[in-house]
Parts: C-alpha cells; structure tokens; sequence
C-alpha cells in the first residue's frame, strides 16, 4: 500500500511518456500498426485505475489523514516553488473518476476514431490530457495546480482545433482558449495576491509553498492581514478560474463551441472532466472562500444564473452535442450553487454523479452521430430506437439519471435541493426547482427527437459496433446505481465539517414530481406518437423570448464586439499612433542633424561624415557641461 | 583551469571574422567552417558552465567574478580585464547558442557576400561577448559601440525592404543613447576620482564605492537608463526596431531579437541596479511604468499588425517589458525572473523569427491576410509553431513561464514601492492580450482553407529543423527542469540582495 501511495506520481507521468512515445513515433514504428497507439494509451490509463483503486481505498481508511510528498522544482529568493501529491478524500474520488471515465472512453474511441488519418495524434493528445488531468488532480499546492490547470486548457485547445481544416474548428479553438485565459489571468494573480497576503506566514511556518494541507491556517493569516474588501477582491479573483474552466456565466460561452471536437473528446474533457475541474478547485480552495461570505453568495448567485440560463438555451438546440453542452453548463451551475449555499459534499457528489451521466450520454450521442455520417441535426434524427436499442436504452438511463427520475441523479439532485434549502434561501430555491423542470424538458427533448417517432433523415443508418456499445453498458451502471448505493455514506466521505441534515419530507416527492410533469410536456411536444401541440405555435406568442434563447441571451454578440470591434480598433488607432506620432517625431528629431550636418557639408561631403561631425561635436559639448556641473557639486 | 580562459572565450569569434575573408575561400567551405567555430564556441562555453559549478550539485555557482585581467592604459586606470558570474554566464552561453543556430539558419537566405557576412556575424558575436564579459567600464563602452558596426552592415547589405533607412536608423538611435552613457561613465569615473584619488574603470570598485553625490548619482542614472532603454527597447524609445526587423535577414533578426536586446537589460542589472540600487529604488515607480506601458502598448499594436515579423517584433517589445516587472521588484526573486526572461525571450523570439523566416521563404509573403491553411502542407511545422506562439503567451511547461512567473511573484512579494501590487496586477494582463494575438496568428496561418497557390509548396529542409528543434528542445527542457537555469544565477543574484 505505502509502496504504491509513494509511486502514484507514475500514474500521472507514464501518460506523458506515451503521448512522447506516440509523437516520436508516429511516423516510423507506430505507424505501421494503428493499435499500438490504443493499447499503449489505454493500459497506462488501465495502470492507473488500479492505482486509484488503492489511493481510494486508503482515502477510506485514513480519513482527515491525507498523504502527501513533495519534490522541490524550483526556488528562488525566499519562494521555494514545490511539486508534489496529495491523497485524501477528494483528489481520490477525482482521481478514480477520472482514471475510470478516461479508460472507458479511450475504448469508444478506438472504433470512433477508425477511419480518421490522424488516429494516432488524437490517442497521443488523449495521453497528454491525461498527464494534465492527473497532474491536476494529485496536486499538493496551488502553484502546481495552476500550471496543470493551463495544461489541462492546452490539451483542451489542441483537441477542439483537432480537425484544423475546418475553420470553425480553429475558430472554436482560439476561443475557449482566450475565454480560459481570462480565468487563468484571474487564478493566477489571485494566487498571487493571497501569497502576498499571508507571506509570512508560508515564509516562516509552512514547508509547502501555498501547499493545499495548510491552506486553513494560512487564510487565517490573510484574514488578519488586510480588510475583508481586500480578502474578498483575493478570493474573488481565484474564482474566475473556476468559473472559465467550468463555463460559468458569463464566461460559458466557449463550451458549446468547443463542440467541435470529435465526440470523444467532448464526453471526456467538455462533460465529465475537465469541465468539472473548475468545482473541483472551488472545493479546494473551500477554506479561502467560505471566510468571504459575500464570495459564497456570488458563487451560489453565479451557479444559480449559470443553471437557469443554460438550460433556457438547451430548450432551443437542434445540435444535439450542443443541447448536451448547454446541458453540462447548466448542470455545473447546480455545482457551484451548492458549493455556494455550503453544500460542499452534495455540491461533489453531483460532480461525481454528472460526470458518469453526461459521459454517457455524450458517448451515446456520439453513436448516434458516427452511425448517420456526422449528422448532428435533431431535425434529421428520428426513430433510432429501432435500429440501436443498446444506445437508446442506455440514453434513456442517462436521461432518467440527468432528470432526478429515481436513478443516481436523483440522490445527488435530491441533496443540492435540500442543502439550498436548508441555506434558507427561497429565492435560491426556485431557481434550482424551476431548473431542474427545465432540464427534465429538455433531455428529454432530445430523447424524442433522436430515438422515438419516424426517422427523418437521409444518410444510411450503419450500425454500432461493439466496441462502442461496450463503455455505454458500462457507464449505464454507475449512471444507473451510484447515486442510490452512495447516498447513506458519500456524505461522511467527502465533507468539510459539517454536514447537511435538513431533510424536508416532501421534497424527493416534489422533486419528482416536477420532473415527470416535465418529461410529459416533453413528450406532448416532441413524442410524434403522443404529439398534442406545435412547436411553432408555442413559438409565435413568446417569440421575443424565443430569440432571446436562440441568440444565447446576446452574450456572444457582445463578446465578439468588444474583441473584433473596440479592441480591434483601439489596436488599429494605437499602431497608427506608433507610426505617425512617435516614430514621425523621432524621424523628425534625427532629421534635424541631417540638416546641420547639409550645412556642414561644406568641409564634408558624405552624409556619414556629417553624422560623425554634429555628434563628435554635441559630444564635446556635452562633457564639458557635465564635468563643469560636476566641479560645482564636488 | 588554464584551459578555460575568458581571453579565449572572447577572441575566438575575433579570429574566425578575420580568417575567414582572409584565407577561406568557396562559399560551402566558409559556411563549414562558421558552422565548426561557432559549434566549438559553444561547447566551451558550456566548459565554463561546468566549471563554475564544480562540485556535483549543478546549483552552485562561484560567486567571486573571475579575474583574468591584463593593465591595459595604465595611466588612465583603463585594463583589458574580462570576468564572469551567474548573470554574464547565461548570457555568454546564450550569445553563442543563438549565433551558432543563426549561422545554421543562414544557409540559404543569404546568397553573396560569404565572406564578408559571416566575419561580421563574428565580429557582432565578438562584441557582444564583450559586453558581458568586460569588467572594465570603458571596455564595456567600447565593446558597446563596436557592436554597432557588424549589425549595420549585416541589415544594410543583405536586409530587404529599406534596409539603409532601418539600419541607420538603429545605429542613430543606439549611438544617441551611448552619448548618455558616456557622459554617465565619465561622470562616476570622475567623481571617484576626485573623492578618492585613484583612477579607475574597474566596474568592481566603482560599483562598491558609494561615495558618489546624490546628485552625480541621479543624473548617470538616468544616463545609463537612457542608453539601455534604447536597447531594450522600452516604449517610446523602440521604433527602431520593427524596423530593423522587418528588414534584416532571418538570422539577423533571429541575433538582434535574441541577443542584442539583451544587452540592454544585462546593462539594466549590471550598472543601473548594482551601481545604484537606492536610486533604482527611488525610480522603480516610474521604471515600472514604463514596463507597464511597454507591456500592453506593443501587445495592443502586435494585435493589429498583418505583416508577421513586425508582430513577432512588438510581441518582443512586450515581452521585454516583462523583464522591467521582474526588476522592479528589487528582491532575489524578481530579478532571477528578470534574467530568466531574458532567457526565455531569447530561446522563444529567435524561434518566432526562425519559424516566420521558413514561412516566408517558401510563400513568399509575410501578409497574415494572404497566408491560410499552412498547417496541411506542413504538419510538423504547424505543431512546432504551436510551441513557439504558447511558450511566448507563457504556457506552463515552456520557459516563458518560468520567467513571467518569477518576475510576477516576485512583484507581488515585493516591497519596492506601495503600489507595486496593483501594477502588478494591471501587468499580468499580458497573460490575455499575448494569447490574443498568438492565437490569432496560428489560427490564420495555420488553419482554415489552404490557398491554392500553396499547394507546392517544398516541405520544411533538415536544417531548418534542426535550428527549431534545438530551440523548441531548449524551451521545454527549461519549462520543466527550470531549477537548471535557475540555480546558475540565482546565488549570485541572492547574495546581491542580501548584502
């Protein structure tokens, strides 16, 4: 057990070395075989399942007793700058997660990925986003977080530019890194701002450099050290990191882009993982925020907007991917809301949850999506149940899952509500109720429109091959049985002191309730079977509200003015300002020599010479200036 | 011991520029023979890396200066005197890595003039090495002005464009500046005389001596300020180089942007913050300013820019501006991350240019409008040039980061001035306005539809890859093991700040 708790850093850096493996030798001895590739990713991803297994079992046993080692990587002046990692009951349940969904989908991909010329480079990044996610998960302090969080951001960018020939692929690319970086910028000067706020404390008490294990008593330092306007300003920033990574509102908007990537992908890094990060830190830095009370507030009010928005938007997607990522977004709203009303344990054990589910249905859509030849369009779907049962089926375990309906979803769904209620916060409340109708809708929504009624495409049907029906079987298990089987004891597992015991009797009831009027609105819309109402004549009388969704509440439009508009323009003034103003009036000073040097050009000919001259001349000048000034001072 | 000498370290480059027009003869034998010297060059210098680290532990570092000095003009207290520490290290070995590559890279873009070009490729080298090398005030100065004389020749007879206009636009500008200098060189020089009685221009003793008026001190200041802004180039005295760039050949530009500009900041530490650390105290408000302006001035005009070099030259300009953040900090940590910087700009600008040269060469066109689609013909190129653009936005595992985080962190601990942490703060917004143009180039050269007219085009040559490679191995190396970059000059910087 010891043995391999020291070693787990290997599961981390052995998917380094198979991405190094697989770029080295894509062209020569890899090539020949595209399986070398898959078998390679996967069995290290396999190794290190197994290592989470034991971290998780000893997580278990050790409880409030993480283990931790540290190497130093660099230092400098008084900052010693640590890599390291730390086991306990968070980065083990993450890190099981992780390593399981990861396995699972690297299978799917082989057979999702078969045809495409660049097999080999996608299992190379898949490997590189392994070694980020990894790396971010084990890491001992916020330094080390922050470079794998960028990391995990470029694994991201490179996967959604994938298919660089499309230019909405690159275009998607460029955003969610910009967006990130937006977080990223925040995170790392609230890093630094908290470290300026407690340094003496990690200076004089702390052996880990803004180490995770010390990170209670050093806000209690930085409490002390400045106003809590100035605390909140520190933590809020830190926040925004959070909030780009997991596409909150009203950084949210590079995640449906960020479809682009090949489905895979989306189900690893845009649903189940990376995206989830952002709550994962959140919870990390859990003792920094939870001093600020208005930052708590925000987080929830974030959480909250983030939820109702997006799932507003999921109503109106006919990209299934999209409708899935607007349904992500919306589902990590509900994380930070917990977090936010200091349901910390209900707030990770959606986390957990959501990440099975959603991997799912992702996997699940992607099925769909390789079986009609890339077609995306709800509008051309239809009836699939037929033709697929396995994926219909599992789908509709993630969708019962995802609406509250009895499966997982609904312990961990159950919990959040109860914790927002037991925060007393009505408004909050509401929120989260009315959202978890919405989101009921739309899954379902989709349901209907891929796997029941006739279908309405064009393009061959192929069928599934196995290999991709084997993950969603798989993934349909936990997204089926978790929820039920952890709800008595995730709770003591994963908690920050104290826990939310506030049970009101009818909420399970209300809960699904909600839910089941929900599915039934869904079907009278969209069930071509039980079809009572047309869509279109919803649409005309609340056609305002309509666009509104469509046109994603403008918030792109006003993101894309203020970078290819004001920005742009204030570039292009400021470069003409460059040119015509700075670099003229210099000309102009260095002008002023030509013409005495023309004046002197009289005892020499070549303008050099006259150069040569006039400075020789200011030269003399000004020595002789500065030594008489000189004299007079010494 | 006898082996290693700074005397041969300096003149080897000096030799080559004067055999190699004097008795070499056919253009491959010139190149073969550039290739060998500066290759050796390089590998002894790297001696010197060794052996200031003697014992195993690759992070210590002698922190006396060697002295391997000769009188020179006695009576004025001038010797030919060369040393070395931590700081002038990295800056020798980086000198002779960047030329080395430079060299290699000239293969093809320079088509007459062998000879006369590569003597002046070592003479620049040889000049530049004096720089950091010299321990004598006036050498410094000379070794200062001698640079200029290569590097106008080397953008006048093979840039393109207006390379007269850009190189004497840079000898102008580079000459107005060291009238600052020299005036601040004679005005300590004299000052020390006259308090002390002896003369000298050992850099040593006028640094240590801190007799000098505060007057006197103030105004050589902001002498030897002006001199190395220039160089810098610290906004708004840096319009000669896009210029410069835009015209020079890739090589050239690949010498100016990696090692040139580091003269001025080397000049920064050595004499600005050595000499004068109070009044580099006093001024660091407004130095950090300055940076701040550099910093987001030239991100915004890069942002705008649609010839490619002159956006890789303003991001150089940004880039620089970070290094002013690292020295304002006025502790360990922030100057370490000012030379680390320096590093990284090196390692990361003469890889952007590189990899514009190989763009350029084979469209013909730097025009970010008129490019698309590259990442089809050249994959490998593509993934490379990813590298480069994200290491220069600062991506963690690349080197960029390492000196951005060392400058930032050791801003945000610093107690230079009050404010020094909202600066900080506006600063770091380079974080975003950096990924916004490097992303923007490798999304508009790189992908999207290829143009027709590039579907020829030759595929990127072995040497070609080797200049990358080297660079791009350097850049991660550093990114992940920094502490090997790092521990060479921070004992010597640390025991700076402790004194």
């Amino acid at each position: 057990m010891e043995l391999i708790l020291q070693n787990i850093w290997v599961v981390a850096i052995l998917p380094l070395f198979s991405f190094l493996f697989i770029i080295i030798g894509q062209k020569g001895f890899v090539h020949l075989e595209k399986k070398i590739s898959m078998y390679l990713t996967v069995g290290v991803t396999f190794l290190g399942w197994i290592f989470s297994v034991f971290a998780l079992i000893y997580a278990i046993q050790n409880q409030g007793n993480p283990f931790q080692e540290n190497f130093v990587w660099m230092y400098s002046g008084s900052l010693t700058f640590s890599m390291g990692y730390l086991i306990d009951e968070l980065s083990s349940v993450m890190l099981f997660m992780v390593t399981s969904i990861s396995l699972l989908i690297q299978i799917y991909s082989h057979s999702y990925m078969k045809e495409d010329p660049s097999y080999h480079r996608f299992f190379a990044y898949l490997s590189f986003f392994n070694f980020a996610m990894i790396g971010l998960v084990l890491s001992s302090n916020l330094f080390q977080t922050y470079i794998f969080w960028e990391l995990v951001g470029l694994a991201s960018y490179l996967l959604i530019g994938f298919w660089y020939k499309k230019n909405s692929a690159s275009k998607a690319a460029q955003k969610a890194f910009l967006v990130n970086r937006i977080g990223d910028f925040g995170l790392l000067l609230g890093i630094m701002g908290f470290l300026f706020l407690s340094y003496n404390f990690w200076f004089y008490e702390a052996d880990v450099l803004l180490g995770f294990s010390s990170l209670k008593q050093a806000t209690e330092v930085a409490l002390v050290s400045t106003s809590s306007k100035g605390f909140f300003v520190v933590a809020f920033l830190m926040f925004l990191g959070p909030v780009a990574k997991s596409a909150q509102f009203p950084l949210h908007v590079w995640l449906p882009d960020a479809m682009e990537a090949p489905t895979p992908v989306s189900a690893l890094i845009h649903a189940a993982t990376m995206v989830a990060a952002g709550v994962f830190l959140t919870a990390r830095l859990y003792p920094i925020f939870i001093l600020s009370p208005v930052l708590m507030q925000l987080i929830a009010y974030v959480g909250a907007i983030t939820a109702l928005l997006a799932a507003c938007m999921a109503l109106v997607q006919y990209d299934i991917k999209k409708a899935l990522a607007y349904s992500t977004c919306s589902q990590l709203g509900y994380m930070f809301l917990a977090l936010g009303v200091g349901a910390y344990s209900a707030g990770m054990f959606h986390l957990l949850i959501h990440a099975y589910v959603k991997a799912l249905l992702f996997l699940c859509a992607g099925a769909v999506i390789h079986s009609l030849s890339s077609q995306q369009d709800m509008r051309y779907m239809g009836g699939l149940r037929k033709q697929m049962p396995v994926v219909a089926y599992t789908y509709l375990i993630g969708c019962l899952s995802l609406s509250g309906i009895f499966l997982s979803g609904f312990s961990s769904k159950e919990q959040i509500l109860s914790g927002i209620l037991a925060s007393g916060n009505m408004f909050l409340f509401y929120i989260a109720l009315f959202t978890a109708g919405l989101s009921a809708f739309y899954i379902f929504r989709t349901y209907f429109m891929v796997f029941e009624g006739k279908y309405k495409g064009e393009s061959q049907v192929e069928p599934v091959s196995k290999v991709m029906s084997v993950p969603l079987i798989v993934l349909a298990v936990p997204s089926a049985v978790l929820g039920v089987l952890l709800s008595w004891c995730f709770d003591d597992f994963v908690s920050f002191g104290f826990h939310t015991e506030n049970h009101f009797v009818f909420l399970p009831l209300i809960s699904i309730v909600i839910a089941l009027f929900s599915v039934w609105l869904a079907s009278i819309f969209y069930w071509d079977k039980k079809k009572l109402i047309d869509t279109e004549l919803v649409k005309l009388p609340l056609k305002s509200l309509h666009r509104l969704f469509v046109e994603k509440f403008f918030i792109d439009w006003f993101y894309d003015k203020i970078l290819n508009k004001i920005y742009a323009k204030a570039a292009y003034v400021l470069s003409k300002f460059d040119r015509f103003v700075v670099d003229a009036s210099i000309d102009i000073t260095f002008q002023s020599p030509v013409a005495a040097g023309k004046l002197l050009n009289i005892v020499q000919h070549k303008k050099i010479g006259a150069y040569i001259l006039v400075s020789v001349f200011l030269l003399v000048l000004l020595c002789g200036f500065i030594m008489s000034i000189l004299n007079l001072i010494v | 011991m006898n082996l290693l000498s700074l005397m041969t370290l300096l003149l080897i480059p000096l030799v080559a520029a004067i055999v190699i027009p004097l008795f070499i003869e056919g253009e491959v034998a010139i190149r073969r023979l550039s290739k060998i010297v500066a290759g050796f060059h390089l590998i002894y210098a790297l001696f010197f890396v060794l052996y200031l680290n003697p014992s195993d532990g690759a992070y210590q570092v002698v922190q006396e200066m060697l002295n391997d000095g000769q009188v020179w003009i006695n009576s004025l207290g001038i010797s030919f005197s060369l040393a070395i520490d931590g700081v002038s290290l990295v800056m020798v070995v980086l000198t002779s890595l960047i030329t080395f590559l430079a060299i290699i890279a000239s293969k093809e873009c320079i088509k007459d003039k062998h000879k006369f070009y590569y003597s002046m490729i070592f003479l620049l080298q040889f000049a530049v090495l004096g720089v950091f090398l010299a321990r004598d005030l006036f050498l410094f100065f000379l070794f200062w002005e001698l640079e200029l004389i290569p590097m106008y020749f080397l953008i006048s007879i093979w840039g393109s464009g207006r390379p007269k206009y850009s190189a004497m636009k840079f000898v102008l500008y580079t000459f107005f500046g060291s009238l600052f200098m020299l005036a601040s060189i004679l005005a300590i020089y004299y000052c020390h005389f006259m308090k002390t009685g002896s003369l000298t221009m050992d850099m040593a003793s006028l640094g240590m001596y801190n007799g000098y008026p505060a007057l006197v001190q103030f105004f050589a200041f902001i002498g030897f300020f002006i001199a190395f802004a220039v160089k810098f180039p610290i906004v708004p005295l840096h319009s000669w180089l896009p210029d410069a760039h835009v015209d020079a050949p890739t090589p050239v530009s690949m010498l100016l942007a990696g090692i040139l500009l580091k003269m001025g900041a080397y000049g920064l530490i050595r004499i600005n913050l050595y000499f004068f650390p109070s009044i580099f105290n006093f001024f660091a408000p407004i130095i950090f300013i300055f940076g701040l302006v550099s910093i987001i001035y030239a991100a915004m005009i890069a942002f705008a820019q649609t010839d490619l070099k002159k956006l890789v030259a303003y991001s150089s300009i940004s880039h620089m501006g970070i290094v002013l953040v690292g020295l304002c900090a006025m502790n360990a940590i922030g100057v370490s991350g000012a030379v680390a910087q320096m590093v990284a700009h090196g390692l990361i600008s003469a890889g952007l240019f590189m990899m514009v040269g190989i763009i350029y060469s084979r469209t013909k066109t730097r025009d970010i409008e008129k490019l698309g689609g590259l990442a089809q013909k050249l994959p490998v190129f593509y993934y490379l040039s990813i590298i480069l653009c994200l290491a220069s936005v600062g991506l963690p595992g690349l080197v960029g980061f390492v000196g951005e985080a060392l400058c930032f962190f050791g801003a945000a601990v610093s107690d230079a001035f009050l404010t020094i942490q909202l600066f900080t703060g506006i600063a770091f917004i380079v974080a975003i306005l950096g990924a916004v143009y490097m992303t923007s180039v490798l999304k508009r050269v790189f992908c999207g539809v290829m143009l027709d007219d590039y579907n020829e085009i030759e595929p990127v040559k072995p040497y070609e890859f080797f200049v990358l490679l080297s660079l791009i191995f350097l850049i991660i190396f550093f990114g992940f093991f920094p502490h090997y970059l790092v521990g060479i000059f921070s004992v010597p910087i640390e025991s700076f700040f402790s004194v």
